[in-house]
């Protein structure tokens, strides 16, 4: 179970980044996020879950989409000067990160720990009141932070007079 | 819920610029440049309004001793000492850009209101040892900044510096969100007493060596040190020039007093990772001071050599971090606040010069001091005082934390540090050799008696409150840093595990 849902997530994420057309890019995105919904699942936050297919499959991807869309332009262009040497050197740091990483999630004594904990699922009723009781500060921060971001874009685009 | 009158006493800080940044865009509505002026005048109103009450209120938070909660929220004596930082550094700018918009001709409400909310973040950030709350403080302060930083987007090279900001910026915030979420899995905690003692608990583990790392990573892009250093020129080149001052101040400020307050105790001693991150941050500090310097040596244009020159000020305040004693974190706070005045006073010059766009090299300079001799006595004072010269402030505050480093046993990079600061009186004496000893080019005193004369008065009256701030910092050393500096860390560290 837990491979399947780890591969559906990777796959989708590899194609987003292989796809040159930007829609089929945006539907790949879905996939994975399908995929790490399905992982939350396994980890016993079926909340988590819900908000990932909800929230971002949902609602920001199929916004993504319909930008992309009106943008007219569903083709990445190519880049202007062709540098092979970045595109090796990229995948080899990547690689290289990649082993690193899970050499130092196996290596790591913290982790060996946590199989230990015993896991409990997640309820709504936790998340409020985690939300709402725990972290109001945050809540409240990120609210405005969201109007800090429509102001911005307000800014930015606010037609010239 | 209810909110006890303690609780709504730490809020209201944050609350009031909060407040002010969701009122003005209502007076920016209307069509920016044909409102009339009372209209705009409105707006600067709130914006300093809501600053001046945040500022009564922390300042009376300080007199009573006061040290309220809410939350996450830690309205501690640090945090109020940074909240006035904050505070009087936004004043400053929202006077400065007064003049400065206007002389670009391109006022719009929106860029105060972003600017309140980027205070807002900025007091939340200094105010909380919750990693989750230090992130979204993060974020708080930064999005409206990279905003700021475009908002003249009728010339190209706004967008472009904008976007580098914003696109470096937001792999920053990736990387620190990243450490954050690599401490918690090994300590199972945001809060950082807590992730502190678990870690100290915890053998060497990569995975809370990686989480240090990317947490560090995230602070020293806030502070433009090497070698995440690369918007900050272009950055700074895009942005008004308050804005510019503004975002060298209070960010490099806010990011310097958050890791006061995360790094050494709560991450740095006594964990397994220490010497390694003691190590890094030793590199990353010799670094930035030798890059800033020598690159701010050959620069043409007074914005970029201001850019390279706050890249080398933040090598000499991650100096202090390094010693790490309770004097060194008490020059710290002096540090900074001689920077806010010696560095709002420099960017303050070229706006009360009514230099717009990119018109920021040293020729531009030329003879200014004489025409208008208060200013230019004052720029140079703040020029001075970033050279490091005594009796100004910038002197002491290096000297306050060379003075550690060398009794913490750091001979080498205090050496170096001094061998930098005296690499910079070179670029610093450029621009006042520009402004008194150079006779302006002909041409352009041709153009300029052709146009009305520029009047910045709000500007030029910054600039020097600023030079007075410098002096009196330099004269009144010893009284400054024991009522304000030494009070805020020695109580913070108190509370600190």
């Amino acid at each position: 179970m837990f491979l399947a849902f780890a591969i559906l997530t990777l796959a989708g994420a590899l194609s987003v980044l292989w796809q040159r057309n930007l829609i089929l890019a945006g539907m790949s995105l879905v996939l994975s996020f399908l995929g790490l919904a399905g992982l939350f699942v396994l980890l016993a936050n079926p909340v988590a879950a819900a908000l990932q297919l909800i929230v971002y499959s949902g609602a920001i991807v199929v916004l993504v989409l319909f930008v992309i869309m009106l943008l007219n332009t569903h083709q990445e262009e190519p880049a202007e000067r062709e540098r092979p040497i970045q595109r090796w050197l990229g995948l080899a740091s990547a690689a290289l990160l990649g082993v690193g990483a899970v050499g130092a999630v196996l290596a790591s004594p913290a982790v060996e720990g946590l199989k230990a904990a015993p896991a409990s699922a997640m309820t709504l009723q936790g998340l409020g009141a985690a939300l709402f009781r725990d972290h109001l500060l945050g809540f409240e921060v990120a609210g405005l932070l969201l109007l800090a971001a429509m102001v911005a874009a307000v800014l930015l685009v606010k037609k010239e007079v | 819920m209810s909110i006890s009158a303690s609780e709504w006493g730490a809020l209201l800080p944050v609350a009031i610029p909060a407040l002010a940044g969701s009122l003005i865009p209502l007076a920016a509505l209307d069509r920016d440049q044909e409102t009339v002026k009372w209209v705009r005048g409105g707006a600067f109103f709130i914006a300093l309004l809501g600053l001046l009450g945040s500022f009564l209120y922390v300042s009376r938070l300080w007199g009573t001793g006061a040290q309220p909660t809410f939350g996450h929220l830690r309205m501690d004596l640090l945090a109020q000492f940074s909240a006035i930082f904050v505070l009087v550094a936004a004043a400053m700018t929202v006077l400065q850009l007064w003049d400065h918009l206007h002389h670009e001709g391109w006022v719009k409400g929106e860029s105060l209101a972003l600017l309140m909310l980027s205070v807002a973040g900025m007091l939340v950030f200094t105010a909380t040892t919750n990693l989750v709350t230090l992130f979204l403080g993060l974020e708080l302060l930064s999005i409206p900044l990279y905003a700021l930083t475009a908002q003249v987007r009728l010339r190209a090279s706004a967008l472009e510096g904008g976007l580098k900001y914003f696109l470096t910026g937001a792999v920053a915030s990736a990387c620190f969100l990243m450490g954050v979420v690599l401490l918690y899995t090994v300590t199972g905690s945001f809060e950082l007493p807590r992730v502190a003692s678990a870690l100290r608990g915890l053998g060497p583990d990569p995975l809370a060596l990686a989480g240090m790392a990317l947490v560090l990573l995230g602070f020293l892009f806030k502070v433009s040190a090497v070698p995440f250093h690369q918007w900050t020129p272009d950055a700074y080149e895009a942005a008004p020039h308050p804005i510019a001052g503004f975002m060298s101040v209070a960010t490099k400020g806010v990011a310097f007093i958050a890791l006061i307050r995360v790094f050494p105790w709560a991450l740095g001693d006594g964990t397994a990772g220490e010497p390694k991150v003691k190590a890094a941050l030793a590199l990353a500090a010799a670094a930035t001071m030798i890059v800033g310097n020598l690159v701010a040596l050959h620069q043409s244009s007074v914005k970029r050599m201001l850019a390279y020159s706050s890249i080398s000020h933040a090598g000499y305040l991650l100096l202090g971090l390094l010693a790490g004693t309770p004097q060194a974190l008490t020059g710290m706070l002096f540090y900074l606040v001689a920077y806010l005045a010696m560095n709002l006073g420099a960017f303050g010059l070229l706006t009360a010069l009514g230099l717009v766009g990119d018109q920021t090299g040293f020729d531009r300079l030329r003879g200014q001091g004489w025409k208008r001799p208060g200013l230019g006595i004052a720029a140079a004072i703040c020029f001075l005082s970033l050279a490091g010269i005594p009796p100004t402030a910038g002197f002491y505050g290096k000297y306050f934390i060379f003075k550690e480093l060398i009794l913490t046993g750091h001979v080498g990079l205090a050496v170096l540090g001094v061998l930098a600061s005296l690499v910079s009186v070179g670029y610093y004496l450029r621009v006042l050799k520009a402004l008194f000893l150079e006779k302006p080019v002909e041409a352009e005193e041709r153009q300029a008696a052709e146009q009305p004369q520029v009047l910045a008065p709000l500007a030029g009256a910054t600039v020097l409150v600023c030079a007075f701030i410098t002096l009196a910092g330099g004269f009144f050393q010893g009284p400054l840093v024991q009522r304000f500096a030494e009070r805020a860390i020695a109580e913070t560290l108190k509370v600190l595990p």
